[in-house]
């Protein structure tokens, strides 16, 4: 247990170490601004690096083998800095759907790929109406032989217009299935996003050759939904935390009426509120985590519940952020708003916390 | 601290043998009456509670986690959790050993001496010893260093006398952790000392006090002219504050997990009893109950796993940190909510019943109770500070009556 510990400690210590030197918070500034841009080749050297792009790929595939519990406090790291590399949207969303396949032949040139840091792959299940839990795919999938072809759109896809594949669900003439197509074959458009630090766009598939990873899904989906859930609830537990630490330090240094701000109990109070909200959204984030390395399956109640709480203690603390700091807190040049935003942006996707109340209900049979 | 294995294996033979233990001795809650599941205050349902925690402790369920010369298994917080699994639906009656094992022990742990710890510890885990803790007056409330009790030592004895109150369990405790002033030449916090004292000493008078619920699981206790031995001194003399707040920690934790050491609150009681109110009122379809519902199950559960670690960090050997303090405000907030739900779905049948109607009378204690269970162990707005001070570093309102010796601050 302790040795688990810190064996994750380690492993957040040396991406921290990465993050704060890479990306500094005033550089993601300017590179959501456009005025900077991130190295062609940094989230290669990313994955040779610190084996951050392949740490859930099993090692015979070229990955380090980690499980979702370091995935988490990887993720965590991510959402603390806002840096703007694939780590959620490739090397968590986008790879887990291989890990859910069971057909080697087909999954390991990918994931190999994936391992090396020299592709990208981004999750594309949402559809225009942006609801959750998926309903029906309007996107079809359909066999002539030994190929797949796939037609249809897929909308709020994260780091869209880098990605080398895309993982699309598909209707077909036997229920769903999960299809790999190429960047090369699909058509991007941008979308015009709240959160400035991360990309989204659509993707359009018109008789797209495609690889069935999972021809016939039976389970998978749900299962990829929950993890899509408990792995964008770590990186938005990051998120809070380095929004609580902002203000909490500007409270402990803003001198008004003559005394520290953080003094006056109304300031005290508010920065106490998060903290519970934030201790107790990790205790959701790390459980649902450490759920998911014991297991894929019955993830549902875990996944909704660090989903509603993350999200809440995320979207929360980025406006007591911007109240602390007062007038400074809301103008463009200060850090608060790319948090604020990506709070939004991360409460809406894939599921927001009234789409996983309602969820949590269902589950437990009301 | 100790190099118990907990192994799946392990866990596993642990799990059958609480199985089989619970289901030879546990009442399930769905087989007794309301009383046996929630009264803490009536002598029957004391003496149920001591035979059960005579019987947990014998056959070695006691203080899993503590270690094994003070009387505990010496075990893994893992194994507490499967414990808690396998309990989850059977009556647990440990309401009146919330202070003595959630509070007092672990005093005596950290800050006790070796023969306090060997001689008491044990008889605690067992249910044969109940401890109270003396540390509200009615001068001394959120302020609880502002204390008068007053000891004087006498030789190798010390004399006590003053008044305490919101002392749960005084009536029917055999010991109390009690605090006292020993120096007013002092700063507050410099002069006060804690002492253990005998609650059947001459000189001690326990009166009841009756909640504004009905209930008296309160008392106020006198002290005049009471002789403790000096060996009964906890910690150093006038340095009981830090002891004190150890206590107060420990019974953030307690209150919090609402288990008292024993481990509870890893269920979702709350939410299935509301689920099935809802159900029965015809309100669960209806999407504002649906909204509320899960709410209440997303906070109940959020609680319970916060509960876990916390026991988690205490078990690897960890003081209780200011944490304490978040599950203290949340489960006061919860329990709040909770009620009030409750009487949103009751609505005119919430506020009068006749005597066959168990729920509506049971949803009305939980109301009644819950203005109370969130000023016990410190108000939500003493625990924000805490928080704010003692978590995350924030500096503390001016105080008047810091550095001024004792007997010249304001006073009640």
């Amino acid at each position: 247990m302790s040795d688990m510990s810190e064996e994750r400690e380690a492993l957040r210590g040396a991406v921290a170490d990465y993050l704060d030197a890479n990306f500094p918070i005033d550089k993601v500034h300017r590179i959501a601004n456009g005025k900077e841009a991130v190295a062609a080749d940094e989230w290669t050297k990313v994955a040779q690096g610190l084996g951050l792009a392949g740490l859930v790929i099993p090692e015979e595939f070229g990955g380090q083998g980690a499980g979702f519990g370091e995935l988490g406090v990887v993720l965590q790291e991510f959402g603390r800095t806002l840096a703007p590399l694939p780590m959620l949207s490739s090397a968590a969303l986008g790879t887990v759907p291989f890990l859910l396949s069971t057909n080697d032949a087909v999954r390991r040139p990918y994931l190999e790929a994936l391992a090396a840091g020299e592709a990208t792959a981004a999750l594309a299940l949402t559809e225009e109406s942006g609801q959750w839990p998926l309903v029906t795919q309007e996107t079809t999938a359909v066999q002539s032989g030994e190929h797949w072809h796939v037609t249809g759109t897929k909308h709020y896809v994260l780091d869209n217009g880098s990605a080398t594949y895309y993982v699309v669900s598909a209707a077909t003439a036997h229920g769903t299935g999960l299809f790999v197509v190429n960047g090369s074959d699909v058509t991007r458009t941008e979308l015009h996003a709240i959160d400035l630090t991360r990309p989204q766009g659509s993707i359009t598939m018109d008789s797209a050759p495609a690889v069935a990873l999972v021809a016939h899904v039976d389970g998978e989906l749900e299962q990829l939904q929950d993890l899509a859930a408990i792995l964008i609830a770590s990186e938005q537990l990051g998120g809070a935390t380095a929004v609580m630490n902002m203000f909490v330090e500007y409270a402990k240094i803003r001198v008004q009426f003559g005394r520290i701000i953080g003094s006056f109990q109304a300031i005290k109070h508010m920065c106490a509120n998060t903290l519970v909200e934030v201790e107790k959204a990790r205790g959701a984030a790390e459980d649902a985590a450490d759920r998911a390395a014991e297991g894929t399956a019955d993830l549902g109640l875990s996944a909704s519940l660090a989903k509603v709480a993350c999200s809440e203690a995320f979207t929360n603390a980025t406006l007591t952020n911007i109240r602390v700091h007062g007038g400074i807190g809301y103008t463009w040049e200060h850090p608060a708003h790319l948090y604020f935003r990506r709070s939004r942006s991360s409460s809406a996707l894939f599921g927001t916390p009234g789409q996983h109340r309602e969820a949590l209900l269902v589950g437990l049979g009301y | 601290m100790t190099t118990t294995t907990d192994t799946t294996a392990d866990l596993e033979e642990f799990r059958l043998r609480a199985r089989d233990f619970l289901a030879n001795n546990a009442k399930r809650v769905d087989a007794v009456s309301e009383d046996e599941v929630e009264d803490g205050e009536t002598v029957d349902y004391l003496q149920m509670a001591r035979i059960w925690q005579n019987s947990l402790f014998d056959a070695g369920f006691s203080g899993l986690s503590w270690p094994k010369e003070y009387g505990g298994q010496s075990l893994t917080m893992n194994h507490q959790r499967v414990f808690n699994e396998e309990a989850n639906g059977y009556v647990m009656p440990s309401t009146p050993f919330m202070v003595t094992l959630g509070m007092c022990a672990p005093t005596l742990l950290q800050y006790g001496t070796e023969e306090q710890r060997r001689n008491h510890v044990p008889k605690m885990l067992r249910g044969d010893e109940i401890w109270c803790q003396l540390f509200s007056e009615p001068g001394a409330g959120s302020d609880v260093a502002g204390l008068t009790t007053k000891a004087v030592r006498d030789g190798d004895e010390w004399i006590i006398n003053g008044q305490k109150v919101w002392t749960s369990g005084a009536h029917y405790s055999d010991y109390g952790l009690i605090v006292t002033r020993t120096n007013p030449d002092v700063p507050k916090h410099k002069g006060i000392t804690m002492f253990i004292v005998d609650m059947k000493s001459p000189g001690v008078t326990v009166r009841p006090l009756r909640q504004m619920s009905g209930g008296s699981g309160f008392n106020e206790v006198f002290f005049d002219n009471v002789r403790v031995p000096a060996e009964n001194l906890v910690g150093e003399i006038d340095h009981g504050w830090m002891a004190a707040i150890g206590t107060l920690m420990n019974e953030r934790v307690s209150i919090g997990a609402g288990g008292g050491g024993l481990g509870r609150g890893t269920g979702t009681a709350q939410f299935d009893r509301l689920a099935e109110l809802a159900t029965k009122v015809g309100k669960n379809h209806d999407g504002a109950t649906r909204t509320e519902l899960a709410s209440i199950y997303v906070e109940e559960r959020l609680l319970a796993i916060l509960s876990e670690r916390m026991r988690a960090g205490l078990k690897a050997g960890k003081a209780p940190g200011p944490e304490g303090s978040i599950a203290k405000l949340s489960g006061s907030e919860l329990g709040k909510r909770v009620a009030d739900m409750a009487m949103s779905l009751l609505a005119e049948s919430g506020q009068a019943w006749t005597d066959a109607d168990e729920d509506s009378f049971h949803w009305a204690q939980t109301l009644l109770g819950s203005p109370g269970g969130a000023i016990a162990g410190g108000t939500p707005e003493i625990m924000r500070n805490i928080l704010g001070e003692r978590s995350l570093g924030l500096p503390k309102e001016p105080q008047v009556d810091r550095d001024i010796p004792f007997k010249d601050t304001k006073t009640n």
